[in-house]
């Protein structure tokens, strides 16, 4: 059981920086979906904090901007909004994919994609199909009553296990990432059930071929649930980059980045499905415009390839 | 406590209040305004019970603060309709038979109506998946969503309302007619009051002090500090028991309250009972306990070897063994042409009932001990509390509430005893509700099994013998474990024709969490290996695993294992209809995966996936209002 004396709801920043002078035991909170699960039996137990500020009320944080280039979107926003914003739905194809993953509809109405960056949970949905969109953290804090603002890229925010770039009394205040219209995208997830599950293994994928839609222009691959800090994929990357959209040329990426696997359990069975995911993400992101024979990934050809390679 | 002042709309009414501050929005609706419709099935945001519109958003109210829903409009299941005056979405689920225990049916009338105010043409992949994140453990969840594609129909006027009231009349036989549930309407409303939604006057909650170890003597157990805490009324123990403190449905070697040693982890050793829920877990924060750890045994064939006894009194750690005997094993073996020896394990499984454990106590003013729970099996714990209290039967009396969901799990008495001392004690109601997590940890689970398995066959599929040796880990209490072993020795082989049957099934203590009553009691575990078997049989004889078993099953005027005459003996039916549902193909069963013909027929069901809402056609919907 989470306890507490005080729940403070501030306004605007100026509120907020003020209100961390004035109280000591505190936590910040914004969704909720993850701290009143937290303080149960099992895990943090009964829980007693004397002060807890939610900051999903802070008028500045309330930014959400979708422009040509760029779109820049709050910290505070739920994942259900990224899932049924129709201009995102449209052009920001990734969000809607891994907000359906996420969770269920109910939790996605208070979750925020702050919260879950955060948390930086090795399992997290949100981080990976973010990275896949290059997104830069926006972080707000205040020195010497003056408030300032940083950037830093989300690959770098996120520092280990739960562990994050933030400073003193900094807060996450918005994500700003690239507009991927005209990009195919893919999120894969593989947990014990469907809904409300954490994942074993996500991979989120982004990709446009050129004008010809024979050549891989922009691939861009992400994975979670394997390791302790999401990542790209950088040799599966760079390898597709230009290549023709074919069979051969997808599987042969899809073995380079298989020892970015680093998890606690079950490493076989994660670099199975991890490999069948890029492959099936990449495959569905480029679908609109090139029909890929799927039964050419069967164990032959991909036991084949792995001989060549060892 | 802390309280903050909220200002909220709640079903259209307009309520200005001070509350405890760490409430949730659930804690609020449910104890301070009594709407009791949205339940707590697992206070984590997994089960969907306590699910409810805010500002017209579908939400889990167990992780909502109250103070975010200040300034908000609520509408719970209470707002959908009445007993008598259902919904259409009520009604559907009334006729289609949804509510079974009843208690995921508020969310899920909750859950259904958000998707349909979503989308009022929802087909039935978008229904699935926005019903996601409420669980059922009854119905299968066909049911469900038949009822909500039906009111779906009828909302949007392609069938007519008339056929809502559309129940068969059962005219020879309620076999496979829909008749009226009459508890339905009660049920699909949330007005129906389970044990964790009753109040009374003056009334204290209980928490429980559990054993952190698997197996220890208790060496100092302190509870001054606990009883300082203020608001806290009575704090009992195994000392407190004024009668015979042991109990059992089979075997009594439990105590109400751990005795001198603990023998699982989860074990209960103390009983606070508090003016407030919060002070209670207080106190029990506050108990202070010695042990002395003692070794301890987690595997059923180790804890055979006696070498480290649970019950010392006992002499041994074995529950209950029951053997069957028939013809000669041995002549019946070398009668086969083929011998199949196998091994099979099942693991401990949780019920999941969606209600948890719960119970109220209070004494009447005749001094009755007055206990309401959700027992499946009242008459026996009313005779077990009276041993344990010291009363005589006419002065205990336990009221049955209805039970959300048990499929065993409720039939063995684990929380009841506790419960009574604390109301003895005070002479107050005293209530207890378990999390989730404590259901879980503490109560008893299908027992884990291992089986070895020797079956001979002829050539051309007859069976000649059959041994089977079940070791079951009962864990720290006999609960239900003997009647388990009977059942399982009974009816483990199958209904099939074997002349020469040795059968034993072995109960055995460990320091596992005990293992009781759950659905088919004990048979599972050994027909999970008889049918295995033959599975395998069949690939060795090149059969066809349906042939197999029509060679050797029951018919009318056969004796069971046991010896008892058949009347009728249904299994031929049984087997034609799966035959034909499961579009069989027919042979050996040797071909695995997308090969076989029997997979990607009509009848069979698609594989899950999610993203209903995301291709171009519905992306009008998607909850997009």
């Amino acid at each position: 059981m989470l306890r507490y004396d005080n729940y403070f709801i501030p306004k605007n920043l100026e509120e907020y920086f003020d209100l961390l002078l004035e109280v000591k035991d505190y936590r910040i909170l914004a969704g909720c979906t993850d701290v009143l699960p937290w303080a149960r039996e099992g895990r943090a137990g009964n829980v007693y904090i004397q002060n807890v500020i939610d900051i999903t009320n802070i008028k500045e944080l309330d930014v959400f901007e979708i422009k040509k280039d760029k779109i820049k979107i709050s910290a505070t926003t739920t994942f259900q909004k990224l899932f049924t914003d129709p201009q995102i739905r449209k052009d920001i194809k990734i969000l809607p994919q891994v907000s359906v993953w996420f969770a269920d509809d109910q939790i996605r109405e208070q979750a925020t994609i702050g919260g879950n960056l955060v948390n930086a949970s090795p399992a997290g949905d949100g981080c990976p199909a973010f990275l896949t969109l290059n997104a830069q953290a926006i972080i707000v804090g205040r020195k010497d009553k003056s408030i300032y603002e940083r950037k830093v890229s989300l690959d770098k925010f996120i520092l280990g296990r739960n562990k994050v770039d933030l400073q003193g009394n900094e807060i996450l205040a918005a994500l700003e990432m690239d507009n991927t219209k005209g990009y195919g995208a893919s999120f894969e997830k593989v947990g014990h059930r469907r809904s409300l599950v954490i994942s074993t293994v996500c991979v989120s994928c982004v990709a446009k071929t050129d004008s010809s839609g024979k050549l891989f222009d922009d691939v861009r691959v992400a994975v979670a649930g394997v390791r302790e800090i999401p990542c790209r994929l950088e040799k599966t990357e760079q390898f597709l980059q230009g290549k023709e959209v074919n069979e051969q040329n997808i599987l042969e990426a899809s073995l380079l980045d298989l020892d970015v696997i680093n998890a606690r359990s079950r490493l076989e069975y994660r670099k199975e499905v991890l490999q069948n995911f890029i492959i099936r993400a990449i495959i569905k992101s480029v679908s609109e415009k090139i029909i890929i024979k799927e039964n050419y990934f069967d164990n032959t050809n991909i036991k084949k390839l792995e001989e060549v390679h060892a | 406590m802390h309280k903050l002042t909220i200002n909220l709309e709640v079903n259209g009414r307009k309520i200005n209040k001070e509350v405890n501050s760490h409430y949730r929005l659930l804690d609020f609706l449910r104890e301070d305004l009594d709407l009791t419709g949205s339940k707590e099935g697992c206070g984590a945001g997994e089960c969907g019970t306590c699910s409810v519109f805010v500002d017209g958003k579908l939400v889990k109210s167990c992780l909502m603060p109250v103070a975010k829903a200040s300034g908000k409009k609520i509408e719970t299941v209470e707002h959908q309709g009445t007993p008598d005056n259902l919904s259409t979405l009520q009604k559907s689920f009334f006729l289609t038979g949804a509510s079974q225990c009843g208690f995921c049916i508020p969310g899920m009338v909750m859950a259904a109506t958000s998707t349909l105010r979503n989308n009022p043409e929802a087909g039935i992949e978008e229904i699935k998946e926005e019903m996601g994140g409420n669980i059922c453990r009854c119905t299968g969840y066909q049911k469900i969503f038949d009822a909500v594609e039906l009111a779906r129909d009828v909302i949007s006027g392609k069938l007519d309302p008339k056929v809502l009231e559309e129940y068969s009349k059962p005219e020879d036989s309620y076999l496979g007619a829909n008749v009226k549930r009459i508890d339905a309407p009660g049920k699909v409303t949330g007005r129906l009051k389970y044990a964790a939604d009753m109040k009374m006057p003056n009334m204290l909650h209980m928490q429980v002090f559990r054993s952190s170890r698997p197996h220890a003597k208790i060496k100092k157990l302190d509870l001054s500090k606990a009883k300082a805490v203020s608001g806290v009324e009575a704090i009992v123990t195994c000392d407190d028991v004024p009668g015979i403190d042991n109990f059992g449905v089979f075997i009594e070697d439990q105590p109400v309250l751990a005795k001198e040693r603990v023998r699982y982890v989860g074990e209960a050793i103390a009983a606070v009972a508090a003016d407030t829920l919060e002070a209670a877990k207080e106190a029990v924060g506050k108990i202070e306990i010695e042990y002395e750890d003692l070794p301890a045994l987690y595997d059923p064939e180790e804890a055979l070897k006696d070498k480290i006894l649970i019950h010392e009194h006992y002499k041994t750690n074995l529950v209950k063994h029951i053997p069957i005997r028939k013809g000669n094993v041995v002549e019946g073996f070398a009668k086969a042409d083929l011998i199949v020896e196998e091994k099979f394990a099942t693991q401990p499984v949780e019920h999941a009932y969606l209600e948890p454990m719960a119970g109220l106590s209070y004494v009447d003013s005749d001094g009755s001990l007055v206990i309401v729970s959700p027992s499946q099996n009242i008459t026996h714990h009313r005779h077990m509390m009276s041993k344990i209290m010291d009363l005589p039967i006419n002065k205990v009396r336990f009221i049955m509430s209805p039970v959300g969901g048990g499929f065993g799990g409720k039939e063995d008495m684990i929380y009841q005893g506790m419960l009574a001392l604390c109301a003895m004690k005070t002479r107050l109601p005293v209530r207890y509700v378990m999390t989730r997590e404590e259901d879980i940890t503490s109560t008893a689970k299908r027992h884990p099994s291992r089986t070895n398995y020797k079956i001979g066959i002829t050539k051309d599929g007859k069976i000649t013998a059959v041994q089977i040796k079940m070791i079951a880990d009962g864990g720290a209490y006999g609960c239900s474990t003997e009647g388990v072993m009977r059942k399982a020795a009974i009816l483990g082989a199958g209904p099939y024709k074997i002349d020469n049957l040795q059968m034993d099934t072995v109960g055995v203590y460990t320091n596992n969490t005990p293992s009781g009553a759950f659905r088919s009691f004990g048979a599972l575990q050994t027909e999970f290996a008889t049918e295995s078997i033959l599975d395998i049989c069949a690939e060795k004889l090149n059969m066809d695993p349906f042939e197999l078993r029509r060679k050797n099953m029951f018919v009318a005027g056969d004796l069971t294992h046991t010896k008892q005459a058949l009347n009728s003996a249904s299994i031929g039916t049984v087997l034609n209809e799966l035959e034909s549902l499961a579009n069989w193909e027919k042979g050996t069963p040797n071909s695995r995966g997308v090969s076989r013909k029997d997979l990607n027929n009509k009848d069979n069901r698609d594989s899950c996936f999610l993203g209903a809402r995301l291709n171009e056609k519905s992306e009008a919907s998607g909850g997009v209002k």
